[in-house]
C-alpha cells in the first residue's frame, strides 16, 4: 500500500532508468479503477520493445545526435543508451500509460503550439523508426506502405519460398533436400531491413528487367514470359542438392551390411547380373548364362546392357558413387549387400569377422552347404539414384558413424537446372506467377535506347486489381540505380528525401536519357517496328519460388496397380497415373465418345476376363459354375476389376448380383 | 556522388530535435542483441539458473526400505557438448559434425550429489545424469568459443551470419515455436460460458496448476473451483479462512458495501456462522477424486490417512491452502494473504457490474505471454527429472529391502541417464511435449528448421503459434490487436486455416526472461510502500466512519 502510486511509479521507472532495476521489469499502473494498483512485472514470456525516452521537462528526446555519432564511432554501446535512460523497454502494460509520438516532428509540433499555450508536454516516448513495426519478412518489402496490404501478406509467406543462398556453408551441409540459386544478386530497391536480415549476404533472388506489356498470349492469368538467352545466360538458374543416406546396420547375429567394390573386369559380367538381377546371377552357372544369352532376343540384351551400364556408371572401386560423377535414374550409389540371414548364428566365421569384403560367388556357393552357404550369403541391397528431373551428379559423399557407430554414408547428388515453363516466379509484391513461354531472344522485344531486350514480360493486367503500387514505384527506382550505379532505399513509412525519392529517380532518369515517366519505346522483335505504346520497362527483383515443374509432372504409359482394385495407383510418388474423373467422363459421355470411355475407364485402367454362366448370370470359373452345378454355359466376360469386385462384395452381405449376358457385336 | 554528399551535409545541419537517420539505431540495436536473441536469452537462463533450481526443488531422495540412506543434489551444471566415448574420455561436438553424422548436439548435465553409503555420507561430484540438446549460439555452445568469423567458418564450418537459436537432435535442425499463452497468475474479468460475470485466475506454481474462479450469479457471489462439485458462497470461503464477522468482509472488499449484502444474507440463510461450520460446508463439497500427483504417491497416500484422521474439515483447509490460488503463498493456517486476494477478485467483478468496460480483454497482447525454449525445456526437465529420481527410489526400496547384500549401495551406479536424454531427444525430435505433471500433452512444438533461404530461417524462428484450435471460427483470436502494435508484425501471417493464429514478432520486439524480484521487492519498501495487512485496523475505522 502507497499514499502516492503515481509517484512510486515515477520513482521506479527511474530507478530503472539509471539501471537499478533490471531493463525488462515492466511497472504500469492498473487500469481498472477498482483495483487501484500500481503492477511490477518481473516475469518471463511479456513481450516489449525499445522507445525513446522523451525528456518531459524539456519536451525533447533524450536521444540527440551525438549519441549516434558515438554509437557509430563505437564509442557508445546499446546498453549504454539503457543506463542513461535514453531509450527503455516497454511492454503493452506499459505503454498504456505512456503516450508515444511515432516520429520527433509530432513531439516538435506540439510544443510549437504548447509554447503559445504553456500547456504541460504529452508525450512520454517517440518510436525509433516507424518501419520497426514489421518483421524481418514484411521489412524487406520495398514501399510496403504503398501496397494493398494481404498483397504484403502474400509477401511475406512467399519470400520463405524463395530460392537464394542459404548460408555461407551451404556446400558443406547435408540437408535431405537443398535449392540453391546459382547467382543470385542483391536488389537495387532495398529497404534497411536488408541489412539486418543480412539479405545482401545471402540474397533470394535476382534483377530481372522487365517489360510491362503483353506478348503473345502464353501470359495470361498471371503467366511469364522469360527471354531464352536470359536463361542460358543463367537467368534463374538454381541447383538442387539431394541427399541420398544409407546406414550400415549391423544385426543381432553379428553380421553387417558390407559395401562392395566391384568386381575385377574378367567376372564383370556375373557380378553385373547380380547386381540387375542378383537371384538369376546366383542361381545357374556362368556357363550357362551366355548361352542362353545367345538365344535370347537381343533387343532384351542391350537393355540389360543398358541397364548394367548405368547402374555402374558412377561407381568407384570402393563400391560408392565417385563424387563428380554422372547419375542417370537406375545409377547405383552404394552398393550394398545386406546378410540373408540376420538371426542365428552363422556356421562359420562370421561372428569373429563379419565380412571378408567378398560377396560370395556362386561357386563358393556349391562349394558348401546349402545351409551354410544361406548363412553367408548377401543379398543385395543397392541403394539407386531416383530423382526428378532426371540426371545429377554426384557433389561429395561423406563417409561417417552415427550415434550407435553405424557407418553412414551420405551422398549428396547435384542437379542444375534451368528456367522451364510451369516454374513458379513472383516480385516482392505478392505477385506470383508461372514461366508460360520462353521464346528466343529475337522474338523479344527491344529498348530503343540501350538496345536491351527484358528477361521478363510480365502482363499489365497484374497489376489495376492487386494495386501493388509499390512495384511501379520500384521499377522506376530501380531503372534509375541500374543507371546510376546507386542503390536506392525503399524502407516502408520512412519519409524519402533526396536521392531515394521517386521524383528524384524519374528525374534521374530524364538526365541519362530516359523517359521521366518510366515508359520508353519499344521495337517488335518480330516485325522491328516500333511498338506504338511506351512501354514501362525496368529493373524488378524477382525471387524464383521452390515449386518447380519438374518436381511436378508426372505421368505414365505402364506401371505398377493398386492390389485390391488392380486400377493403375494414383500421385506422382507412386508413379502413378492421371485421373479420368467423373467430370471428365461425363464430357465424353455428352460427346458420345462411348469407346473412349470404355478404353480409357475400363481397358486402359482394370480389365479383367471373367466367367459368368449364361444359365444363371454368377460368376464362376472357366468351366464350373457354383450355383448351376455344371459347367457348360460358361462365358467369358469382360469387365472392369472393380465390378467384379463389387459384385464379390454384395454377396458377401447377402446380395445377389446376376449378368445378363447378350452378343457383344 | 555530388548530390549525395550536399545531402549529407545538410543532414549535419539540422537541428538535434530532427534526427532523420534515427533508424540507425536498429542495426545497432540488432548487433547487440540478434535478430534470434529470444531463444537464446531463454535458454541461457534455463541452463545457467532455472536448471539449478528445479534441482535444488526436487534434490532429494529418501527410500521407504532404509531411513538412513538419502540422496541430495547439492549442485547442478551443464557442460559443453560433447558425448562420451568411454566411461571418462568425452570427444568435444561442433554442429557441422552433428549435421554431417546425425548426432545430436548435446551437452551432459553433471550433478554434485551426497548420499548416504557404506555408513557414512558421501560427496560426489560430477556426476552424469544426462544430455541435454544445446541451443546453437547459447552460452554452452562451442561456437561462441571462435574469436571471430574467420575461426568460425575455418574452425567450426559454421556459417558466421547462422542465427542459431536451435537444436540438432539425430543430425535434423529443430526449431522450438514460441508459443502464445495466456497469461498465468493474473485475474481476468469476463463473462463466463453462462454469461455470468467471474474473475479468473489460473495459477501455475511449480507444484501444481489450477483454476480459481469468483462468479457473480443473481447477485450473489461464489467460488469456483474444478475440484469442488458446486460453487462455494463465498462469505463460507472467507469463514473458512478465519474471517468470521462480515464487517471484515466489506473491509477487505471496501468496495460499494452494499453490492455485497446479497452474498451475506445467503451466508446467514446457510447457517454457516463459523469457521468449522465453513470448513465443513466447504469439505463436503470436495471432489471425491484430487488431482492425483503421480510422482508424489507416496505423499498423497499419507495425505489420505490424515484426511481420514482429521475428517473432512482438515481436507477442506488443506484444499483452501493448497489447491485454491496455489500461486498465492499461504503460511500455515495464515489465509491473509489468500483472502485479500479472493477479496480484490471481489472487487473486479463487482466494478465490471457497474461498469462493461472493466471487463478484460483475453485477446490484448498484455495478458499473452510468450512461452520460449527456455521454460518449455524447464517443464520437460522437471518432469524427466522427477522421473529419473523415481526410478532411483524404486531401485533403492528394492535393493536396501534385501535383508542381506553382497554389496553396499551406490546410487550412482543405478543412475540411469537415457531417462534424461531419451527423454530430450524424444520431445526434441518429435514435437510432442507430454509432460504428466500437468496432464500436459502438446504436439507441434518443434519443427524441422526451414533451410530454403536465409529469411526462411529468420521467418521461422521469429514464429509464434498460438494455443488456440485452428478449426474454430471464432474471429477475436485472430484479429490484428491494437496491442501487438511495434510487438508483431501486422503482416506476416499464414493464409487458410492458421490465418493470425500463427504470428510474427516485429523487428524490434524482445522477450522477457525471467528477473530475480528481490531487489525490486526491496527497493518498492524502500520507497515507502506499506504491508497492506498492517493497515487494515485503520481502514476499517475509516470505513465504518464513511458508514456513519
Amino acid at each position: 500500500m502507497h499514499r502516492r502510486p503515481s509517484q512510486l511509479a515515477a520513482q521506479l521507472r527511474a530507478h530503472r532508468r539509471r539501471a537499478a532495476l533490471g531493463a525488462f521489469v515492466s511497472i504500469w499502473e492498473s487500469a481498472t479503477p477498482a483495483w487501484r494498483a500500481l503492477h511490477l512485472a518481473t516475469d518471463a514470456g511479456r513481450v516489449c520493445r525499445p522507445l525513446l525516452v522523451v525528456d518531459t521537462e524539456r519536451g525533447m528526446l533524450r536521444l540527440q545526435r551525438h549519441h549516434l555519432e558515438d554509437l557509430q564511432l563505437g564509442l557508445l554501446r546499446w546498453e549504454d543508451l539503457l543506463r542513461h535512460g535514453i531509450i527503455e523497454y516497454l511492454d503493452p502494460n506499459e505503454e498504456n500509460d505512456a503516450f508515444i509520438a511515432l516520429s520527433e516532428h509530432q513531439l516538435h509540433a506540439q510544443r510549437e503550439t504548447d509554447r503559445k499555450e504553456h500547456a504541460k508536454l504529452d508525450y512520454t516516448h517517440v518510436e525509433i523508426s516507424p518501419e520497426g513495426i514489421l518483421g524481418a519478412c514484411a521489412g524487406l518489402i520495398p514501399y510496403a506502405n504503398h501496397n494493398q496490404s494481404p498483397r504484403n501478406t502474400y509477401q511475406c509467406a512467399m519470400s520463405k519460398q524463395a530460392v537464394g543462398a542459404m548460408a555461407y556453408n551451404q556446400h558443406l551441409r547435408t540437408d535431405a533436400l537443398l535449392y540453391l540459386l546459382s547467382y543470385p544478386q542483391r536488389p537495387l530497391v532495398q529497404t534497411h531491413a536488408v541489412e539486418f536480415t543480412h539479405f545482401n549476404a545471402l540474397p533470394g533472388g535476382q534483377n530481372a528487367i522487365v517489360a510491362v506489356m503483353s506478348y503473345s498470349g502464353y501470359d495470361i492469368e498471371d503467366a511469364l514470359v522469360v527471354n531464352r538467352a536470359s536463361v542460358d545466360r543463367g537467368f534463374g538458374r538454381c541447383t538442387v542438392l539431394r541427399k541420398y543416406p544409407v546406414t550400415l546396420r549391423a544385426y543381432p547375429n553379428g553380421t553387417r551390411d558390407t559395401i562392395e567394390p566391384l568386381a575385377s573386369t574378367k567376372t564383370t559380367t556375373t557380378t553385373s547380373t547380380s547386381i540387375t538381377n542378383a537371384t538369376t546371377g546366383m542361381k545357374s552357372d556362368p556357363g550357362r548364362q551366355t548361352a542362353e544369352r545367345a538365344t535370347t532376343a537381343p533387343d532384351k540384351e542391350i537393355a540389360a546392357e543398358r541397364r548394367r551400364r548405368v547402374a555402374e556408371q558412377a561407381l568407384d572401386g570402393d563400391g560408392i558413387a565417385a563424387p563428380g560423377m554422372r547419375l542417370d535414374p537406375g545409377a547405383v550409389l552404394v552398393n550394398k549387400y545386406t546378410p540373408l540371414e540376420t538371426l542365428q548364428a552363422p556356421f562359420f566365421g562370421l561372428t569373429n569377422e563379419p565380412s571378408d569384403g567378398r560377396s560370395v560367388s556362386p561357386r563358393d556357393a556349391t562349394a558348401s552347404s546349402t545351409a551354410g552357404w544361406r548363412r553367408t550369403a548377401k543379398r543385395p541391397a543397392l541403394a539407386t539414384y531416383r530423382a526428378p528431373g532426371g540426371a545429377g551428379v554426384v557433389d561429395q559423399v561423406l563417409i561417417t558413424q552415427d550415434q550407435n557407430d553405424l557407418r553412414l554414408v551420405k551422398v549428396m547428388v547435384r542437379q542444375t537446372r534451368r528456367v522451364v515453363e510451369g516454374d513458379k516466379y513472383a516480385s516482392r509484391f505478392g505477385q506470383k506467377g508461372v514461366v508460360g513461354l520462353i521464346p528466343t531472344e529475337v522474338d523479344l522485344p527491344w529498348h530503343g535506347q540501350s538496345g536491351i531486350r527484358p528477361d521478363i514480360v510480365f502482363n499489365p493486367h497484374g497489376m489495376p486489381s492487386r494495386m501493388t503500387v509499390g512495384k511501379v514505384f520500384e521499377l522506376i527506382a530501380g531503372k534509375a540505380a541500374a543507371l546510376d550505379g546507386r542503390l536506392r532505399d525503399a524502407t516502408a513509412f520512412v519519409e524519402r528525401r533526396g536521392l531515394d525519392s521517386t521524383e528524384a529517380s524519374a528525374e534521374a532518369l530524364l538526365r541519362l536519357g530516359f523517359a521521366y515517366s518510366g515508359k520508353d519505346v519499344l521495337y517488335s522483335g518480330i516485325s522491328g517496328e516500333p511498338l506504338t505504346a511506351h512501354v514501362f520497362c525496368g529493373p524488378i527483383y524477382y525471387q524464383r519460388l521452390k515449386h518447380m515443374a519438374v518436381d511436378k509432372c508426372f505421368g505414365r504409359a505402364r506401371g505398377p496397380r493398386a492390389v485390391l482394385t488392380r486400377q493403375p495407383t494414383e500421385g506422382r510418388s507412386r508413379d502413378g497415373g492421371l485421373r479420368l474423373g467423373e467430370m471428365e467422363r461425363d464430357s465424353l459421355l455428352g460427346h458420345g465418345a462411348s469407346l473412349l470411355v470404355l478404353e480409357r475407364l475400363m481397358y486402359s485402367s482394370d480389365a479383367f476376363a471373367a466367367f459368368a454362366c449364361e444359365a444363371c448370370g454368377h460368376l464362376g470359373t472357366r468351366d464350373w459354375c457354383q450355383l448351376c452345378r455344371q459347367g457348360n454355359a460358361m462365358q467369358r466376360v469382360l469387365l472392369p476389376y472393380a465390378c467384379k469386385l463389387l459384385f464379390q462384395e454384395l454377396q458377401a452381405m447377402n446380395i445377389v448380383t446376376k449378368l445378363r449376358l447378350g452378343d457383344a457385336g | 556522388m555530388e548530390l549525395a554528399s550536399t545531402s549529407d551535409d545538410l543532414e549535419l545541419a539540422t537541428p538535434v530535435r530532427d534526427l532523420s537517420s534515427k533508424w540507425t539505431l536498429i542495426p545497432l540495436y540488432l548487433r547487440a542483441q540478434p535478430l534470434i536473441r529470444h531463444h537464446i536469452a531463454s535458454f541461457n537462463y534455463f541452463v545457467d539458473k532455472e536448471i539449478r533450481q528445479i534441482v535444488r526443488w526436487n534434490g532429494y531422495v529418501t527410500s521407504e526400505a532404509s531411513s538412513q540412506w538419502f540422496l541430495k543434489y547439492l549442485d547442478v551444471r551443464v557442460g559443453t557438448p560433447s558425448v562420451y566415448e568411454h566411461v571418462d574420455v568425452q570427444r568435444a561436438l561442433t554442429p557441422h559434425q552433428c549435421r554431417t553424422s546425425d548426432l545430436t548436439y548435446a551437452a551432459p548435465i553433471l550433478a554434485d550429489i551426497e548420499h548416504y553409503r557404506c555408513g557414512q555420507k558421501e560427496t560426489v561430484s560430477n556426476v552424469f545424469i544426462g544430455y541435454l540438446p544445446i541451443m546453437l549460439r547459447s552460452s554452452r555452445c562451442c561456437l561462441l568459443r571462435a574469436e571471430n568469423e574467420t575461426e568460425l567458418a575455418e574452425r567450426f564450418r559454421e556459417c558466421p551470419l547462422d542465427p542459431g537459436g536451435y537444436f540438432i537432435v539425430r543430425g535434423a535442425e529443430r526449431v522450438i515455436l514460441i508459443q502464445e499463452q495466456l497469461c498465468k497468475n493474473r485475474m481476468l474479468v469476463e463473462l463466463d460460458a453462462r454469461g455470468d460475470l467471474c474473475a479468473t485466475v489460473t495459477s501455475s506454481t511449480a507444484e501444481r496448476k489450477s483454476r480459481t474462479a469468483v462468479v457473480l450469479r443473481g447477485e450473489r457471489l461464489y467460488l469456483r473451483h474444478n475440484t469442488l462439485t458446486e460453487d462455494i458462497p463465498i462469505v463460507v470461503v472467507f469463514r473458512a479462512m478465519g474471517i468470521t464477522s462480515a464487517a471484515e468482509m466489506v473491509e477487505l472488499v471496501s468496495w460499494h458495501a452494499p453490492l455485497l449484502e446479497p452474498s451475506l444474507e445467503q451466508a446467514d440463510s446457510l447457517g454457516v456462522r463459523s469457521a468449522p461450520a465453513a470448513l465443513c460446508y466447504i469439505g463436503q463439497r470436495v471432489r471425491a477424486l484430487l488431482q492425483a500427483n503421480p510422482w508424489r504417491r507416496q505423499e498423497s497416500s499419507i495425505e489420505q490417512r490424515s484426511r481420514r484422521r482429521h475428517g473432512i474439515e482438515e481436507e477442506a483447509r488443506e484444499l483452501l491452502k493448497a489447491v485454491v490460488l496455489p500461486h498465492v503463498p499461504c503460511d500455515g493456517v495464515d489465509f491473509g494473504d489468500k483472502s485479500l486476494y479472493i477479496a480484490l477478485m471481489i472487487r473486479g467483478v463487482l466494478a465490471a457490474k457497474d461498469n462493461p468496460e472493466c471487463l478484460d480483454d483475453k485477446d490484448y497482447y498484455g495478458n499473452k505471454r510468450l512461452e520460449l525454449a527456455g521454460p518449455l525445456l524447464a517443464l520437460l526437465f522437471e518432469d524427466l527429472f522427477k522421473k529419473f529420481n523415481a526410478d532411483i527410489r524404486r531401485h533403492a526400496d528394492q535393493v536396501l529391502a534385501k535383508p542381506s547384500r553382497t554389496q553396499d549401495f551406490d546410487v550412482t551406479r543405478c543412475m540411469r541417464s537415457e531417462t534424461i536424454s531419451h527423454g530430450f531427444e524424444h520431445a526434441l525430435s518429435s514435437g510432442n511435449w507430454a509432460l504428466k505433471r500437468f496432464r500436459m500433452e502438446r504436439q507441434g512444438v518443434t519443427q524441422v528448421l526451414s533451410r530454403l533461404s536465409y529469411v526462411a530461417v529468420i521467418g521461422m524462428m521469429s514464429r509464434i503459434s498460438s494455443q488456440f484450435e485452428k478449426t474454430r471460427k471464432i474471429s477475436g483470436p485472430r484479429a490484428l490487436q491494437p496491442s501487438q502494435w511495434g510487438m508483431l508484425c501486422p503482416c506476416d501471417t499464414p493464409e487458410g486455416e492458421s490465418c493470425g493464429l500463427v504470428k510474427n514478432l516485429a523487428l524490434l520486439a524482445n522477450v522477457t526472461t525471467e528477473e530475480d524480484d528481490h531487489a525490486l521487492r526491496r527497493l518498492v519498501y524502500d520507497l515507502g510502500t506499506q504491508e497492506i495487512r498492517a493497515l487494515i485496523e485503520y481502514d476499517l475505522v475509516c470505513w465504518e466512519r464513511a458508514g456513519n
